[in-house]
């Protein structure tokens, strides 16, 4: 009452303000359901089998064949997920036609309330972390993670990973600068405490998810604000990548530095961003897909200076790239090619076989590059589902790196087929959680996961209403 | 080889009865094995190793879910704790190498654990990789069988 006595500028102001809590308010909500999650994932953890009880006493708990009681908590998981992005679909149309940059505040509260509520899961579904802390371990003393550690070494991070892999846990297969994270948490944390370790790897990998969206948002300074909104909100807000966040996998390290790199390349600094997007494998692998879309953007536009400037730094990211991440990964190849098994899952390799599903890869592969050449959005879409076709087994994490490009390309189906495909690949925690499932199931719940891919055959022309909205 | 058999025969807990040196962590007579449990408390025992077979349940089917076991590197005279996580269908469990058997009690449903001292291990099978087998079968018959490799030292 009292703003309503003052000048028209504290009026907007507080009317703007109102606003804004409203956004963030709406957005908050459209997280609850990660918290009604987390209580019916405590009330059955109240509950759980005698059977499973040494599984809790863990640093960690990971869900890891725990039978029809591992198929509830995934299946607690998939409908706090299916429930959070139908409210976040709701909530963010809602609010897009009055979108504005001061949104980003509202985003980061919800993404911070959204991390809250899943870290408040009794429970995770990937032992992933165990390994990182292994490999920092192993690299603090002097060993080399890309081999087999020593049977005979044995100490807390060494035996906890352990007991997740049934024994020997997997060779290193992460970029230098993964490697150095782990060791520089473990060395900050202390030799002995797995918990404090991986609480503080969970930790840093949030800082570097929040870290993404500021990078993203600033980037998409040049945007519509409607579209820089849904952008970011999509993802910062994804629940997929939330709970992929609070697990701590290392692809955020991926996201931030694919962030960065973009603000830098929207600001001007195009060599600076392109050598960093040349230079994402040495955090993980999967960092080169981004490096093939600067270069087929660039290639779009051949003839402009800043093209040509990109390409070459991106030349020289990869290079460096090349030398100082690819020899000390030569053992884990070897270690791959001697043991490892080829073993498509709950994918779309898994239910048409690794043959049909590479050339679906490769023809998404080649529509997406065309696209992209010819200067259609869209194609960035098409690569990721190119991505998303190669995997053999689409984990939900990988959202991480794939729903940057369904959101490069705006709103068409091929987007609408890949984002909706990272929801569905959820799916992928029930034969780590529950058990490996018998081939009827298998392929049930491969055809789930895969259904959405379909999307993006629709034709542009009936796109047409969505991307009106 | 010999030796090898001698090993295999040492490292399964031996069930004659009654057990002479096998007891269920949580002290129910051998006898709860074969009765409706009666102590569904957890054990408080330390596992360093867990095994996880990675082989696909059917429906109807008994499932072995996981082996815990004190540690995967077995000692001469030493102790081995076990604990046998599996469907609530299975109402024995049994451990076998060479052989010989040895039953783990039923703690809760689908909760077998067993306590016992290992003989004295042969020193020229020091270092060895073995398995042992645990069966697990439901009151029908139906069973399902997991193998789980140790190191004996």
């Amino acid at each position: 009452m009292r703003n309503l006595s003052v000048d028209g500028g504290t009026l907007r102001g507080t009317a703007c303000s109102v606003a804004t809590v409203r956004r963030m308010t709406s957005l908050v909500a459209a997280m609850l359901p990660l918290g009604i999650g987390a209580i019916a994932a405590r009330v059955l953890a109240a509950h759980r089998p005698a059977r499973i009880a040494n599984d809790f006493q863990q640093p960690l708990v990971v869900a890891t064949n725990w039978g029809a009681y591992g198929a509830g908590a995934v299946a607690i998981l998939a409908a706090s997920v299916v429930l959070t992005t139908g409210l976040l679909v709701f909530t963010v149309l809602r609010f897009r036609p009055n979108a504005r940059a001061s949104d980003l505040g509202a985003i980061l509260v919800a993404a911070l309330v959204g991390i809250g509520f899943t870290l408040a899961w009794p429970f995770v579904f990937s032992s992933d972390l165990y390994a990182y802390a292994a490999y920092g371990d192993l690299a603090a003393r002097g060993l080399d993670p890309y081999r087999l550690a020593p049977a005979t070494l044995h100490d807390a991070f060494l035996d906890a990973a352990r007991f997740q892999w049934s024994g020997p846990f997997p060779v290193d297969v992460y970029g230098p600068a993964m490697l150095a994270i782990g060791r520089a948490v473990v060395a900050a944390t202390g030799d002995a405490n797995v918990a404090l370790t991986l609480g503080s790897l969970r930790a840093v990998t949030i800082a570097a998810f929040l870290g993404s969206i500021v990078a993203l948002h600033a980037a998409l300074a040049s945007c519509d604000e409607r579209r820089r909104f849904v952008t970011t909100a999509a993802f910062a807000l994804h629940p997929v990548i939330l709970w992929s966040v609070a697990e701590g996998h290392n692809d955020a390290f991926v996201t931030l530095a694919a962030s960065l790199a973009g603000l830098a390349i929207a600001r001007g600094r195009v060599v600076v961003g392109a050598l960093v997007v040349g230079l994402l494998p040495v955090f993980k692998a999967t960092g080169a897909l981004f490096a093939v879309g600067l270069a087929l953007a660039a290639l779009a536009r051949p003839h402009e200076d800043r093209s040509r400037r990109a390409l070459w730094a991106l030349a020289v990211g990869c290079v460096v790239t090349a030398v100082i991440a690819i020899p000390p990964l030569f053992p884990a190849f070897a270690r791959f090619g001697a043991h490892g098994h080829y073993a498509p899952s709950l994918s779309l390799q898994g239910l048409i076989g690794p043959l049909p599903a590479l050339a679906i890869a490769a023809a998404a592969a080649i529509v997406g590059a065309v696209s992209i050449v010819r200067s259609d959005g869209r194609g960035f879409a098409w690569i990721g589902l190119a991505a998303l076709c190669a995997l053999p087994n689409a984990y939900p994490w990988y959202a991480l790196w794939l729903l940057p490009w369904a959101l490069a390309a705006g709103a068409s189906w091929p987007a609408i087929a890949l984002g909706t495909a990272t929801i569905c690949n959820i799916a992928r925690y029930l034969p780590d959680a529950a058990g490996v499932p018998d081939v009827g199931m298998a392929h049930l719940l491969a055809g789930i996961s895969s259904a959405p891919l379909a999307l993006a055959l629709i034709p542009r022309r009936v796109a047409k209403a969505p991307e009106r909205s | 080889m010999l030796a090898f058999i001698a090993l295999l025969a040492t490292l399964v807990p031996q069930a004659p009865s009654p057990l002479p040196t096998m007891t269920a962590s949580t002290l129910p007579s051998v006898e709860a094995s074969t009765s409706a449990p009666t102590t569904p408390k957890p054990t408080a025992l330390s596992y360093k190793y867990r095994f996880v077979p990675r082989n696909s349940a059917r429906a109807g089917e008994p499932t072995i879910y996981a082996v815990y076991m004190n540690d995967k590197k077995l000692h001469s005279l030493g102790q081995i704790n076990i604990k046998v996580a599996t469907s609530h269908d299975v109402v024995r469990v049994v451990s076998r190498s060479n052989g010989r058997e040895g039953i783990l009690p039923l703690i809760a449903p689908g909760d077998f654990e067993a306590t016992s001292t290992l003989p004295k291990i042969p020193f020229i099978a020091a270092g060895m990789t073995v398995e042992i087998e645990f069966i697990a079968t439901t009151a029908t018959g139906r069973s399902a069988i997991v193998r789980v490799p140790v190191l004996v030292n």
